[in-house]
C-alpha cells in the first residue's frame, strides 16, 4: 500500500494536537494574577460518570453560595468567580482538570467528587501548589500528610462515619447488626471498619454483604440477611440503590430497623422509596430539617443560609458542595491575599485552612483542620433522621462527646 | 428450601429481561447477521418513554407507547446505522451498532441525567409468597409479557405470510428480492419487532426496581448470553437461555456473594463461546462472516 | 516503509525523511507545548495512540475485532504499578514484565477464542475484559476499587522521567518506536500474511499462511502494545485503579482506532489527535448548546455520531480520505499498455513423449465428499506426476472444484486418502498442504485490497520465508536478506508472466485477465512442487490463453505437476498430457486427449446420446 507523503501526514497529525493546546489556556502556569477583580475559584467536579450525581449537587451549591455571598457585597469587598471543569469521574481526567485550572490561574479548587479521583490529583496539587478541597471520604487522599501538603477533603473518613452509624444503631436500641454495602471503594471499606468497631459499641455483627453499584435487585442479599436475624441493618451507600433496598426488605417482609447512611439522606430517597421508607432512620445532613434545627445548635444558621439559597431540596452532596466552598471562602477572607502574585495568594489560601479554621461551623458539621489533619470533619454534625408521612424529621443528633441524643417522635 | 425457591422466582424474573433482550438480537441476527450491540439500549429507550409517558397517560396507554418508542428507535438504528452500511463487512456493521450505543445512552443521559425513574407497577397489591420465598405481582407480568411475546413471535415467523417473507430474507436475501420481497422493509420490520420486544419487557422491569440511563452495557451482555444460549436463531430457546441466565447469578448470590453475580455470568458466557457457540441447539454455528 | 511510486527505488530515503521529521517534531514538542495542561494533553494523547496502534494492527492487518485492549492495558498499569511500589523492581523490569505476562495470557487463551469469528471474538473479549476489571474491583491485595498510589516515576539507566517535559518525551519516542515496529511489521513478510488473511482466510490459508498462528501473533502483538501504554499510564499519573480500563474504555480505543484509520498505523496517531479535538473542543462550545451539565453526555454523543459517519461516509478513517485525496491530487497515470508478449505466441503442440515414468507427486485413493445429503465427489482415484499437465475436465457441477479443494487441503475429504510426496496429507488443512510445496488457484481472483501487483505475489512467497514477528519488528540482517531475497523471486515471477510492467499497479485495478494471470503468478512464486489451477483460461482473451499455455509448457518442462481444471476444451487438448474426466463426481474416464475426445461416454456426457452416436458414426 502507497503511503503518501508520510511527512505532511505527520504534520496533519500534529494540527489537532496543537488546535486543541490552543482551545485550553496558553501561556504559562505561574504569574497572570491581578491585584482586583474577583477572587477565582475553580470547580472539579463530576458531571458525568459515576459520580455525577454528586457532582451535579455538588456544582449548584457552589453556584448557590457564590451568588449568594456577592450579593451580599462578596468577600473583603471582591467578588467570587468560579470556573468550572468536568472530572468525569475519571482519574486522567480530574488530573488534567486540575492541571487546566491552575494554568487558569484559580486561586484553589474546590472538588474534586471521588476518592479515586482525589488520590490520582493528589500529588499533583503538591507539584504545582494549589490547594484543593476533596468532597470524597478515603483516608487515602489526606495520607500521608507530607504527599497531602496542598490536599484537603471535608468527609468524614471511614472509620469517623462508621462510629456514626454504629451510635446511632445502638442508640436505637439494637444488640446485633448486618451491614449491606456496595462493592466499591467506599463500601468495600465501610464493610471491613464495621466488625472492627462494633465491639466498642456492645454490638454483634451477624451478616455481611456487598452488592454491585449498579443492581438494582438486592433480594439475594437481603434474604441472606434476614437469615441471620439481626436486630438492625446498616446500609452504606446512595439513592436510589438504597431506596430499592427498602422496597426490596419490605417486599421479602425483613423485620429489622434499617439504618441508612448519609448517602441515602436526600428527597430521592423519599421519592423512590415512597411507602418503604416510612419509618426509616437515615443519617444524614441537619440540611434536610432545617425546620427542625434547633436555634440553640450551632450549626442553625448555616442551615437556614444554605437551605434559603439552595433554593431546591438539598441533599448531603449539596451540602458537601457549599461547605466545600465556604471553607475556602472562610479561609481567604481570614487570609486577604494579594492575588497578584498567584503563587503566594495560593499558599496564603492553604496556610490560613490550616491554622485559621478550627472549629468552622458548616451545613455538614464542624470542621477543624490543623497542618497535619487535612481532614477536618469528625461527626458532630450529623444528625439521625426518620422519614415520616413523605418527609424527614429529626429524630436525633450526636452530642458533643459522641452521646446520642434521640428527639421525641 | 426456601432458598431454591428464591432462586427460581428471581431468577425466572430477571431471567425473562434477559431473555426478551436476547430476542431482539436474535432477530436483527437473523436477518442481517449482525450483532446490534445497541439492543439494550434501546430497551432502555421504550422504559425511559413509559415513563414520560405515563406522567400524563394513565399507565395503560404509556406502556403500549413506550413500546411503540422503543420500536421507532429501533427503526430508526437500522435506518441511520445498518442500512447505509449493508453492503460492507459485517465488522464495520457491528463497530457502527457500537458507536449508535454510545449515541443513544448520551441521548438518553441528556435528556435524564443521572437520576433514577420509576414506574407504578401495572396492578396494587402485596406480593406473593412461595414456601417463604415472595414474588412480587409485578414479577408475575413480566413472566407474562414474555410468555405472550414468545407466543406472538412463533405465531408471526411461522404462521402469518410477512414472518414467512421475514425468515426467508433471513435464509437469503437475495432470492427472497428475486421473488419480489422487499428486503429492505423486511429488515425494518425485524428490527421494530427486536425493539418492541425487548422494550415491552423492560418497560414491564421497570416497576420492580428504578432504571438509569446507565444500565444499557450490562443488559446487552446478558441478554446476548440468553442470544448465544438460543444459537442466535431460536426464541424459545433464548428465553430459556436468559432464565439460564437468571438463575446462575441468583444462585451465585445467594451462595457465593453478590461479587460473583456478573462474574459468573461472564464466565458462563466465555465457557459457552469457546467449548459450545451453537448453545442449547443442535445447530453447527453458520458463520456469517 | 513502503515505496511510493516516484520514490520507487529510493524508500531509504522516505523512510529517513520521516524518522527526521518525526524526531525534529518530538524533540520540540516542549516549546510547543508549554502550558502544564497542553503537557498534560500530549501524554494522554501519546498514550491513547500507543493503545489504538496496537488495536490497529490487530483489526487493520489481521481483520479481528477485539474489545479487549483496556484490558491489556491494566496488565501494563497494574503491573509496573505492583512490580515497582510492592517488589521494588526497577521501572523497565515491571514494564518487560507486564508485557510478557500480557502476552502469554493472550497466547494461551488465544487459540480457543481466535477459532471464533466475528462477534463471538467481540463477545469473548468483551467478557475476558469485563472479567479483569471484576477481579481487579474485587481484589483486596491490589486495593480493590481505590487501588493504589505511590507508583514512582519511570526510570531508565538511573534517567528519571519525573517531570512533564521528560514524560512527553518518553510517551512520544515510546509511540514513534511503536509507529515504526507497526509499519515495519505491515511490510513484512508476517504483515502481507495477516493482511491477505484478513481479506479472504481460505486463499490465505492455500498460501501458507496458518490462521490460527497467525491471529494469534497479531492478538499477542495487540496485547503488548496494550501493555506498554498501561505502564506508561502508571508511571506518569502514578496511580492505578481499576475505572480507566472498563468495557467502555476499550470501546474508546476502538473508535479512535476507526476514526483514524485502521488501514495504516499513522491512523492512530489522527484517531487520538481527531478524539481529542473533540472533546477539547465540546468543552469549549458544548456548554452553550446544551448547558453546563450535559457537556459530557454531549461529548458522547458527538463521539458516537462521528463514529458512525466515518463509518459510512469514510470507512477508511481520516487516513483513507487523505489517501483519496492525495490520490486525486496526483497525476492520472496511464495504465500502461502491454508490452509485447513475453513469450512467442507459439501453435499449440501435442504432448511430449515420455520414455521413463515419471515420479508420482500426488496420489489420491477413493477421494469422496459428502453434504449432508448430496455426494459432490464419490470415490475418485487421481494420480498427478512430476512433468505432466494432467487436465480434470466434466460437465458443470461435476465435482471438480470440490476435487481441488480437497486435494488442496480446503476441505477435508468425508472418506479416501490423499498422498503428496508419498506422504500422507488426508485432512491436513490448506496451510500445512502448502508448507509442502502444493500451490493453488481460485476460480474467481480473490485479489488483497490495498496491495500492489508486487505485494499480491509477495504473498505467495510465504512458505518460503522464515522470518516472525519478531525479526520483522526490527531490520535484523537475516530478516532484511530474506526479504530481498523473496522480493526477488517474485519480481522474477511477475516478469515470467508478463506484468512486471504493472508491479505497482494496485491489484483490485487490474484487468479481470490480468486479475487471473495474476493469482498464478503468486501460486508459481514460491516454486511449488505441484500446481492447481482452477479455471484459469476462463476470462482471458486469445492471446491470453496462448501466453498461459506457453508458460504451463514451460513449468512442466521444468517438472513441475500441473492440474487443471478447465472447460475451453481447445486449451485443454491441446495443452495436456493426460485427461481424467469427472462426473457426478464419479471418475468417467482417464486417458490422453485423442483417446477422451473420441470416447462416445465422454461425449454422451458433455453432449448427450443421440449426437454421441452421430459423431461416432462420422468417425471422429
Amino acid at each position: 500500500m502507497k503511503m503518501t507523503s508520510p511527512r505532511w501526514i505527520a504534520a496533519l497529525a500534529a494540527l489537532p494536537l496543537l488546535l486543541s493546546a490552543c482551545a485550553g489556556p496558553g501561556g504559562g502556569d505561574t504569574g497572570g494574577g491581578s491585584a482586583d477583580g474577583p477572587y477565582r475559584l475553580g470547580v472539579l467536579v463530576a458531571l458525568t460518570g459515576s459520580y455525577s450525581a454528586l457532582g451535579e449537587a455538588e456544582r449548584d451549591a457552589t453556584a448557590a453560595f457564590v451568588k449568594k455571598v456577592n450579593a451580599e457585597g462578596g468577600v473583603n469587598g471582591r467578588p467570587i468567580e468560579l470556573t468550572v471543569v468536568d472530572s468525569r469521574s475519571v482519574e486522567s481526567d480530574a488530573v488534567n482538570g486540575l492541571r487546566r485550572l491552575a494554568s487558569d490561574n484559580v486561586l484553589a479548587v474546590i472538588g474534586p467528587s471521588g476518592t479515586s479521583e482525589a488520590i490520582a490529583i493528589k500529588p499533583v496539587t503538591k507539584s504545582l501548589r494549589i490547594p484543593a478541597i476533596g468532597m470524597a471520604s478515603g483516608t487515602q487522599i489526606v495520607e500521608p500528610i507530607d504527599e497531602a501538603e496542598w490536599m484537603f477533603k471535608n468527609f468524614p473518613d471511614i472509620s469517623r462515619s462508621t462510629r456514626a452509624m454504629l451510635s446511632f444503631t445502638k442508640g436505637l436500641g439494637a444488640k446485633t447488626v448486618a451491614v449491606l454495602a456496595p462493592n466499591n471503594a467506599y463500601g468495600q471499606g465501610q464493610a471491613k471498619a464495621v466488625p472492627e468497631l462494633a465491639d466498642d459499641y456492645g454490638l454483634r455483627v451477624v451478616g455481611s454483604e456487598l452488592h454491585d453499584p449498579n443492581a438494582t435487585d438486592f433480594v439475594p442479599q437481603l434474604t441472606r440477611l434476614k437469615n441471620a436475624d439481626p436486630d438492625s441493618v446498616i446500609v452504606f451507600g446512595v439513592v436510589p440503590a438504597s431506596a430499592v433496598i427498602a422496597q426490596n426488605a419490605t417486599q421479602i417482609n425483613f423485620d429489622a430497623e434499617f439504618v441508612y447512611e448519609p448517602g441515602s439522606a436526600s428527597p430521592e430517597f423519599i421519592s423512590v422509596g415512597q411507602a418503604a421508607v416510612d419509618g426509616r432512620y437515615v443519617v444524614g445532613t441537619k440540611a434536610l430539617v432545617s425546620d427542625s434545627v434547633d436555634p440553640s445548635d450551632p450549626q442553625h444558621a448555616a442551615v437556614t443560609e444554605f437551605v434559603a439559597a439552595y433554593g431546591k431540596q438539598p441533599t448531603q452532596f449539596a451540602g458537601n458542595g457549599w461547605d466545600a466552598i465556604s471553607v475556602i471562602v472562610e479561609a481567604i477572607r481570614k487570609a486577604n491575599p494579594d492575588t497578584s502574585d498567584v503563587p503566594a495568594a495560593r499558599k496564603a489560601i492553604k496556610d490560613a485552612m490550616e491554622t485559621q479554621l478550627d472549629g468552622f461551623v458548616g451545613v455538614n458539621g464542624i470542621y477543624r483542620y490543623s497542618p497535619t489533619d487535612h481532614s477536618g470533619l469528625g461527626t458532630e454534625g450529623l444528625a439521625l433522621l426518620q422519614v415520616r408521612d413523605g418527609k424527614f424529621h429529626l429524630a436525633g443528633r450526636l452530642g458533643e462527646n459522641g452521646d446520642v441524643i434521640l428527639q421525641g417522635k | 428450601m426456601r432458598d431454591l425457591i428464591q432462586i427460581a422466582l428471581t431468577g425466572v424474573t430477571n431471567g425473562s429481561i434477559y431473555g426478551a433482550i436476547g430476542i431482539g438480537f436474535v432477530i436483527v441476527h437473523r436477518i442481517t447477521g449482525v450483532i446490534n450491540f445497541a439492543m439494550g439500549d434501546l430497551a432502555l429507550v421504550g422504559a425511559f418513554g413509559a415513563v414520560v409517558l405515563a406522567r400524563d397517560l394513565p399507565l395503560w396507554l404509556a406502556v403500549p407507547g413506550g413500546i411503540v418508542i422503543a420500536a421507532v428507535a429501533s427503526v430508526l438504528v437500522y435506518l441511520l446505522g445498518v442500512r447505509p452500511l449493508r453492503r460492507h463487512q459485517l465488522l464495520v456493521q457491528m463497530i457502527a451498532t457500537l458507536g449508535i450505543a454510545i449515541a443513544v445512552r448520551s441521548v438518553l443521559q441528556i435528556l435524564f441525567g443521572s437520576d433514577a425513574y420509576q414506574l407504578r407497577p401495572f396492578t396494587a397489591g402485596a406480593a406473593y409468597t412461595l414456601g417463604g420465598a415472595t414474588i412480587s405481582r409485578q414479577a408475575l407480568w413480566v413472566v407474562a409479557i414474555t410468555v405472550v411475546i414468545v407466543a406472538a413471535l412463533t405465531v408471526f415467523f411461522d404462521r402469518t405470510a410477512t414472518g414467512r417473507a421475514v425468515t426467508a430474507c433471513a435464509v437469503n436475501p437475495f432470492a427472497a428480492g428475486v421473488v419480489g420481497i422487499n428486503v429492505g422493509l423486511m429488515a425494518a420490520l425485524s428490527f421494530a419487532l427486536a425493539g418492541a420486544a425487548a422494550g415491552a419487557v423492560a418497560v414491564a422491569q421497570t416497576p420492580l426496581s428504578v432504571i438509569t440511563v446507565l444500565g444499557g452495557l450490562t443488559l446487552s451482555l446478558k441478554g446476548f448470553v440468553a442470544a448465544i444460549l438460543g444459537g442466535l436463531d431460536r426464541i424459545g430457546l433464548t428465553v430459556v437461555g436468559g432464565i439460564v441466565v437468571g438463575l446462575v447469578e441468583a444462585a451465585a448470590a445467594i451462595y457465593a456473594g453478590a461479587l460473583y453475580t456478573t462474574l459468573a455470568s461472564l464466565a458462563l458466557l466465555l465457557a459457552l463461546l469457546i467449548v459450545r457457540p451453537a448453545g442449547l441447539t443442535r445447530l453447527r454455528t453458520s458463520t456469517r462472516v | 516503509m513502503e515505496t511510493t511510486s516516484r520514490l520507487r527505488r529510493t524508500p531509504v530515503i522516505t523512510t529517513t525523511l520521516t524518522a527526521l521529521g518525526v524526531a525534529v517534531a518530538i524533540y520540540f514538542s516542549p516549546w510547543i507545548f508549554t502550558s502544564s495542561y497542553s503537557r498534560g494533553l500530549v501524554v494522554t494523547f501519546g498514550i491513547d495512540a500507543l493503545l489504538a496502534l496496537g488495536l490497529i494492527v490487530l483489526v487493520g492487518y489481521a481483520g479481528q475485532f477485539s474489545l479487549a485492549q483496556a484490558g491489556f492495558a491494566a496488565i501494563g498499569a497494574y503491573g509496573s504499578a505492583v512490580g515497582t511500589v510492592r517488589f521494588g523492581w526497577p521501572p523497565a523490569l515491571a514494564m518487560v514484565v507486564a508485557a510478557a505476562v500480557a502476552a502469554l495470557l493472550v497466547y494461551a487463551m488465544g487459540r480457543p477464542i481466535l477459532r471464533l469469528r466475528g462477534h463471538f471474538l467481540a463477545m469473548a473479549t468483551l467478557a475476558f475484559n469485563e472479567i479483569l476489571y471484576l477481579l481487579l474491583t474485587n481484589s483486596t491485595w491490589l486495593g480493590g476499587s481505590s487501588g493504589f498510589g505511590g507508583v514512582p516515576p519511570f526510570s531508565l539507566f538511573g534517567w528519571s522521567f519525573a517531570d512533564q517535559v521528560r514524560q512527553m518525551y518518553l510517551v512520544l519516542c515510546a509511540l514513534a518506536a511503536g509507529l515504526w515496529i507497526a509499519s515495519r511489521i505491515r511490510s513484512s513478510r508476517e504483515g502481507r500474511g495477516l493482511r491477505a488473511l484478513r481479506v479472504n482466510e481460505t486463499v490465505a490459508s492455500a498460501h501458507g499462511v496458518d490462521p490460527a498462528r497467525a491471529k494469534t501473533k497479531a492478538f499477542v502483538l495487540s496485547a503488548v502494545f496494550g501493555s506498554v501504554a498501561g505502564s506508561l499510564y502508571a508511571h506518569t499519573l502514578l496511580y492505578v485503579n481499576p475505572a480507566p480500563f472498563g468495557v467502555m474504555q476499550s470501546i474508546e480505543i476502538l473508535v479512535i482506532a476507526v476514526v483514524g484509520g485502521v488501514g495504516s498505523p499513522w491512523g492512530a496517531l489522527l484517531g487520538a489527535g481527531a478524539i481529542m479535538a473533540i472533546r477539547e473542543g465540546s468543552t469549549s462550545f458544548m456548554p452553550v448548546l446544551f448547558g453546563e451539565g450535559a457537556v459530557g453526555a454531549a461529548e458522547e454523543l458527538t463521539v458516537g455520531v462521528v463514529l458512525v459517519l466515518v463509518l459510512i461516509l469514510m470507512p477508511g478513517g481520516i487516513v483513507g480520505a487523505l489517501r483519496r485525496l492525495a490520490a486525486r491530487l496526483r497525476p492520472a497515470r496511464a495504465t500502461a499498455a502491454d508490452p509485447a508478449p513475453a513469450v512467442a505466441a507459439d501453435p499449440p503442440t501435442g504432448p511430449v513423449d515420455r520414455a521413463d515414468p515419471p515420479a508420482v507427486r500426488l496420489a489420491a485413493h477413493g477421494l469422496t465428499k459428502r453434504f449432508g445429503g448430496v455426494t459432490a465427489v464419490d470415490g475418485v482415484d487421481l494420480v498427478l506426476h512430476d512433468g505432466e499437465i494432467l487436465g480434470v475436465i466434466g460437465p458443470n457441477g461435476a465435482g471438480k472444484s470440490t476435487l481441488v479443494n480437497m486435494l488442496s487441503g480446503v476441505q477435508p475429504p468425508t472418506a479416501g486418502r490423499i498422498a503428496l510426496d508419498g506422504r500422507d496429507v488426508t485432512g491436513r488443512p490448506a496451510h500445512h498442504v502448502a508448507g509442502l510445496g502444493l500451490a493453488r488457484t481460485f476460480q474467481t481472483p480473490v485479489m488483497f485490497e490495498g496491495m500492489t501487483v508486487l505485494e499480491t505475489v509477495l504473498v505467495g512467497t510465504y512458505p518460503a520465508g522464515r522470518s516472525g514477528v519478531l525479526s520483522s519488528s526490527v531490520p535484523l540482517p537475516g530478516a532484511v536478506r530474506e526479504e530481498r531475497r523473496l522480493r526477488a523471486d517474485a519480481e522474477r515471477a511477475l516478469e515470467r508472466c508478463g506484468l512486471a510492467h504493472l508491479r505497482d499497479v494496485e491489484a483490485a485495478q487490474l484487468s479481470l485477465g490480468h486479475q487471473k494471470v495474476l493469482e498464478i503468478a503468486r501460486g508459481l512464486v514460491g516454486r511449488p512442487t505441484a500446481l492447481l489451477l482452477d479455471e484459469p483460461a476462463a476470462g482471458l482473451n486469445r492471446a491470453e490463453k496462448q501466453r498461459l499455455g506457453a508458460l504451463l509448457r514451460d513449468l512442466r518442462g521444468e517438472g513441475v505437476a500441473v492440474l487443471i481444471v478447465e472447460h475451453d476444451m481447445e486449451l485443454v487438448m491441446g495443452l495436456v498430457d493426460r485427461v481424467h474426466v469427472i462426473e457426478f463426481g464419479r471418475t468417467l474416464r482417464i486417458g490422453t486427449p485423442a483417446e477422451v475426445r473420441t470416447d462416445p461416454e465422454v461425449i454422451r456426457a458433455y453432449l448427450g446420446a443421440d449426437e454421441a452416436e452421430e459423431d461416432v458414426r462420422a468417425g471422429h
